[in-house]
């Protein structure tokens, strides 16, 4: 049954109350509860949708890392971009790899055509890359990568160093966040059992685990370490853990 | 963050001429609320503009087929403009077959390409069984893709073993096994009378991020727009976005882009959001929840949790954001990549 009618009983003895902080989140306290209904009228009832004290944190109010946001949000277009497999995207990107950055998002990255963020979109065009990728074949592709220096640890990626500015300021404004207990992970080299633990790491934080259909993990590696995205040192997964 | 609606739910009404005791909507003969047909098409039209990552247009309610031609006429403008189109039913129209027959000829003209009945131990105090049989059998008949959803039952009920029982579902499981499928779903409470259930597979869900939330775009009767469909969204005032007689789909969308909460429940859901606020304190209460809507609903509601994600949500700020910007392009990756596969063995 409900822990609704244990509540009501508690309710009545406020001493007992206070030892079970939390006893009323399944069933709310009765002022929450109209004619019977554990959650008050639905809106579909009532024809209201407008409350005066909405729960609701905006973004801009919220202290948040702009910069690291936009820069994510930019450089993702240009991965979707490439990951299309549209033609002209490729010959765009082949021609001026960095105008096509700037063009797609990546304004302001300021990154430079032997970067890592160019390489990396430039080797997800390259026919073996994507052969590998589609045929699922994981170690070819794993090893494609690498011959093309993609998952070189050596490689210093502009994007993931202004990601962590970004979100080492926050930081510093929310001194709580869980950010400043993080700190990245060693991948533990660039050999297969290096990648291999990074990866299912970053999978189980993303509860792609159980996902069979998963044959990009060596991008979500690329992108893991170009973004900075932090791994969380107790239990390796992204955050997921806390 | 790149989060795009995959799908637009039209909720065409709140009537129903049934009174299921735990409706989520409390749907019921007294509510007349509905969209007309020219809002029905400007919502479709809207979303076709602005929102190229929809493929699916659902139709619900309330008792959708209580608009009749209206129906009809919508499901064939969104499949018209491209769109995959869903119904969801509770099969009253099942009742006679000759109007079952019909009823299921003129879905398929209208282009639908799947309908889902809901049946079970409430519905059935007022649409019996063998209408949803009948109703099965024509739109079988008709190619249309079926897929019967059975609340879990009471303990010591049999509404699934009978379905599965049924000579006509177990023709239809053998025959169409490619269009024709049978599923249970959790139910959860609603009132104080709630009668217990078993335990439904919702539960699975309760630890993960939220499927609907920021990527289902709903309309509801009274022309509002809602950042989601799910059981508790109409007990939820923060997830109406707005009125679409005063602003647009697009300026809507983007408002509950830009609420942190809503990503976070996108992301972690709402259990896993009060694990991480109140630690093993909450774990006897989370344990009670049957459904991830109720305890998002509770997420919302009580003063407790909501004071405490007020005072501490900069916390999760940069791990939230960055999971699910990272988690959206890998789905985008994985659904690029099936689109790929699927054009090359096309």
């Amino acid at each position: 049954m409900l822990v609704s009618r244990a509540f009501q009983a508690r309710e009545e003895d406020d001493e007992t109350k206070e030892s079970y902080r939390f006893i009323g989140c399944v069933s709310f306290p009765a002022n929450v509860r109209v004619q019977g209904s554990l959650y008050g009228k639905p809106a579909s009832v009532t024809g209201l949708g407008a409350s005066s004290d909405l729960l609701l944190l905006p973004l801009e109010n919220a202290a948040n890392p702009h910069a690291a946001l936009s820069l994510l949000e930019n450089y993702s277009v240009a991965w979707r971009a490439v990951l299309s497999g549209d033609a002209r995207v490729t010959q765009q990107l082949r021609q001026n790899p960095s105008g096509f950055l700037e063009r797609l998002g990546g304004e302001g990255l300021g990154v430079h055509a032997n970067s890592v963020e160019i390489n990396s979109l430039l080797a997800f065009t390259d026919p073996d890359v994507v052969q590998a990728s589609m045929s699922g074949d994981y170690a070819a592709f794993l090893r494609k990568l690498k011959t093309l220096n993609i998952l070189s640890d050596n490689a210093t990626s502009l994007m993931r160093q202004r990601v962590r500015q970004a979100f080492a300021a926050l930081a510093a404004v929310a001194p709580n966040s869980r950010v400043s207990r993080l700190s990245e992970a060693d991948p533990g080299g660039i050999n297969g059992r290096g990648i291999s633990n990074e990866l299912r790491a970053i999978m189980r934080g993303m509860e792609y685990m159980e996902r069979p259909e998963i044959r990009e993990e060596a991008v979500v590696v690329c992108l893991y370490r170009h973004w900075g995205v932090y791994i969380c040192r107790r239990c390796e997964s992204i955050g997921g853990c806390h | 963050m790149h989060v795009q609606p995959r799908s637009l739910t039209i909720l065409l009404t709140y009537k129903c001429t049934a009174e299921c005791k735990e409706c989520c909507f409390e749907s019921s003969p007294r509510l007349t609320h509905r969209l007309s047909l020219a809002e029905i098409t400007a919502a479709i039209k809207e979303a076709h503009q602005h929102f190229p990552s929809i493929k699916v247009v659902v139709f619900s309610g309330g008792k959708t087929f209580l608009l009749k031609d209206d129906l009809f006429s919508g499901i064939a403008y969104a499949t018209k403009l491209g769109f995959l189109t869903r119904c969801v039913t509770n099969g009253f129209w099942g009742k006679a077959k000759h109007v079952a027959r019909r009823t299921a000829q003129r879905l398929s003209d209208a282009g639908l390409s799947e309908i889902n009945i809901s049946t079970g131990a409430d519905h059935q105090e007022f649409v019996p069984f063998s209408s949803i049989e009948t109703a099965c059998t024509c739109l079988a008949e008709v190619n249309i893709r079926t897929l019967v959803t059975i609340e879990v039952d009471k303990p010591g009920g049999k509404c699934m073993e009978d379905a599965l029982n049924s000579p006509i579902f177990k023709r239809l499981l053998h025959d169409y096994p490619d269009r024709f499928a049978v599923q249970s779903n959790s139910w959860m409470p609603f009132r104080e009378t709630y009668e217990e259930r078993k335990v439904g597979f919702a539960c699975a869900t309760l630890y993960s991020g939220c499927k609907q939330l920021l990527t289902n775009i709903v309309v509801t009767p009274y022309r509002k727009m809602s950042a989601c469909c799910g059981l508790t969204f109409e007990h939820i005032p923060e997830l109406t976005l707005g009125d679409l007689n005063s602003e647009n789909m697009k300026t809507l969308y983007a408002k509950a882009r830009n609420d942190f909460l809503k990503i976070w429940i996108h992301t972690d859901g709402p259990n896993v959001i009060m694990r991480k606020l109140f630690d093993e304190e909450i774990d006897h209460e989370l344990a009670q929840f049957k459904h991830i809507c109720q305890a998002c609903v509770i997420l919302h509601k009580h003063p407790k949790i909501r004071a405490e994600i007020r005072k501490r949500y900069t916390e999760f700020l940069p791990d939230v954001l960055s999971r699910c910007t990272l988690r959206n392009l890998i789905d985008h990756t994985i659904d690029t990549k099936s689109a790929r596969l699927s054009s090359v063995s096309g």
